[in-house]
């Protein structure tokens, strides 16, 4: 029970936090002014310096339920993104401040279904790494597991929106000797990405190079298994972005009422400490 | 947040719909001769924004014999080269063709074939060679009598033409410019099918009803928190 101040008179009537109504004048002095009365323990951590606190928490909550919520919208925007891996959110508890800088997206390393496309371009990943693609206009090099591939005119193997230029082992971007005239033939590529280009008129093999495939912290993986003529779907599985969407909306259900309360309460006291001017 | 969210939902509907448009038209073009499967392949752009190109299976479509004399089956590679009316030439691989009443061999689309081949009007019997040539037995003549050849070209990068519809195909950039093809091998009496792969359209068309369900879902999801955030008070 707090100590009462110099022109309020504290009561106890332990009424709940909605019936605020009938506290607005006191009984014992029967409205006298300056008198007013307020339950304990509802409101006594809130009438201190860190009043509204709460509040606060309350929405850096909810925008943080928005945050898992855009997780799972990419995850489900890009369902249809062969190569794509599913994000996860993960919220930090360790950090007292709840935020959307406090839920990160991690990777997740499984390996997506294999597709059959039966494009001789299409190269999947079947176990976990990446392909090495260098953007030829800054010089700047990213991964990607997205194995659809396509040639320009002079036979450089190009990502799918001809954006990005594909590297080998050697650090070099992979090309054809030329676009030859039937691909599924010609172009051939064994289980350790070395891509080796037929020619028919000589019979003749010639090895054009091996595709890299690295960890995603940038180191070479040894254990590679590449896949001709195949794509790797998503590892996206709808029901389970729904699974996670759900506590979501629970989430930001409970903390908005939270924050309702707790703005009624304050509006109240406000109110309440009007009156007694 | 919220707004970002709807858009990466409505971006991905708008995606969806575009993958949609190019299953309905392999599945209208099912029996189309010569037609190349479309795909809209959806990838990532920077910053996580989908992207989609469409693509188009060059590979050849397996023949079915008619046993017309004036229907050709291009087997591998390969394109005929057609005069349209306006005089520009675009290429195409529907090797159903028919003859004008001036006797000039033409398109089901009423393009010239090449720069304009014509047959005499009492031939008895039109051979088209593996490579192109044409020639005819016209009566009471005892060698066949050459009246042209279809020169097929080819393109450095096939995939890389635009269509311009009708089955018809011109050139691009990015295709590089027609090359004649030597190595021809026509067949006379069969029309090439289209390679649309139908198991595969149907598998699409499921997988872009689960993507396109969950999609709104997410945006009746999203409009009822933006709600709930926007009357906060109550």
């Amino acid at each position: 029970m707090p100590t009462p101040n110099s022109g309020l008179c504290w009561v106890l009537p332990r009424k709940p936090l909605t019936d605020w109504e009938s506290l607005g004048r006191c009984t014992q002095c029967s409205g006298k002014e300056g008198s007013i009365h307020m339950t304990i323990p509802y409101i006594e951590g809130r009438v201190s310096a860190d009043q509204g606190d709460g509040i606060f928490t309350a929405a850096r909550s909810m925008a943080a339920q928005l945050a898992i919520l855009n997780v799972h919208t990419d995850n489900i925007a890009n369902f249809g993104v062969p190569g794509y891996q599913r994000k996860s959110p993960v919220v930090h508890p360790f950090s007292d401040y709840i935020g959307p800088d406090q839920v990160e997206p991690l990777a997740s390393q499984t390996v997506g279904r294999l597709r059959n496309s039966g494009q001789p371009l299409d190269f999947a990943l079947a176990k976990p790494g990446y392909f090495q693609r260098l953007n030829p206009e800054s010089g700047q090099i990213n991964l990607s597991r997205d194995g659809r591939f396509k040639v320009n005119p002079d036979g450089t193997l190009l990502s799918l929106d001809g954006r990005y230029q594909i590297l080998s082992t050697a650090g070099t971007p992979l090309r054809l000797p030329y676009v030859p005239e039937n691909l599924n033939k010609q172009v051939q590529v064994g289980n350790d990405g070395a891509i080796t280009f037929y020619e028919p008129k000589t019979g003749n093999s010639q090895a054009v190079g091996t595709l890299s495939v690295v960890s995603p912290t940038g180191a070479v993986v040894t254990d590679v298994e590449i896949r001709q003529g195949f794509v790797e779907d998503s590892n996206v599985y709808l029901q389970e972005e729904f699974v996670g969407i759900m506590p979501v909306r629970r989430q930001f259900e409970a903390n908005r009422q939270l924050f309702i309360l707790q703005n009624d309460t304050l509006s109240r006291m406000i109110q309440e400490l009007g009156r007694a001017q | 947040m919220l707004q970002h969210i709807m858009t990466i939902a409505a971006d991905n509907g708008n995606k969806q719909f575009m993958v949609l448009e190019q299953i309905a038209a392999n599945v209208a073009n099912l029996n189309t001769a010569g037609y190349k499967a479309r795909r809209f392949e959806q990838y990532l752009f920077q910053d996580n924004r989908l992207e989609g190109i469409q693509r188009v299976d060059t590979t050849t479509g397996a023949p079915m014999r008619t046993g017309r004399e004036l229907d050709i089956a291009i087997k591998g590679e390969g394109f005929i080269p057609v005069t349209q009316p306006d005089g520009k030439v675009a290429y195409t691989r529907d090797g159903s063709l028919t003859k004008n009443s001036d006797g000039y061999l033409m398109t089901q689309r009423g393009d010239l074939v090449g720069n304009g081949i014509q047959l005499p009007l009492n031939y008895k019997k039109l051979r088209i060679h593996p490579d192109g040539t044409v020639d005819v037995l016209i009566k009471d003549q005892q060698a066949p009598q050459v009246v042209g050849k279809i020169q097929l070209v080819r393109f450095a990068n096939a995939e890389g033409l635009e269509s311009i519809g009708n089955n018809k195909l011109v050139p691009t950039g990015n295709s590089g410019q027609p090359e004649p093809l030597t190595d021809v091998l026509l067949e006379q009496g069969a029309i090439e099918r289209s390679n649309v792969n139908i198991h595969s359209q149907i598998d699409q068309i499921l997988r872009l009803n689960a993507s396109l369900i969950s999609n709104f879902r997410i945006i009746k999801f999203t409009d009822d928190i933006f709600r709930q955030a926007v009357n906060l008070k109550q």
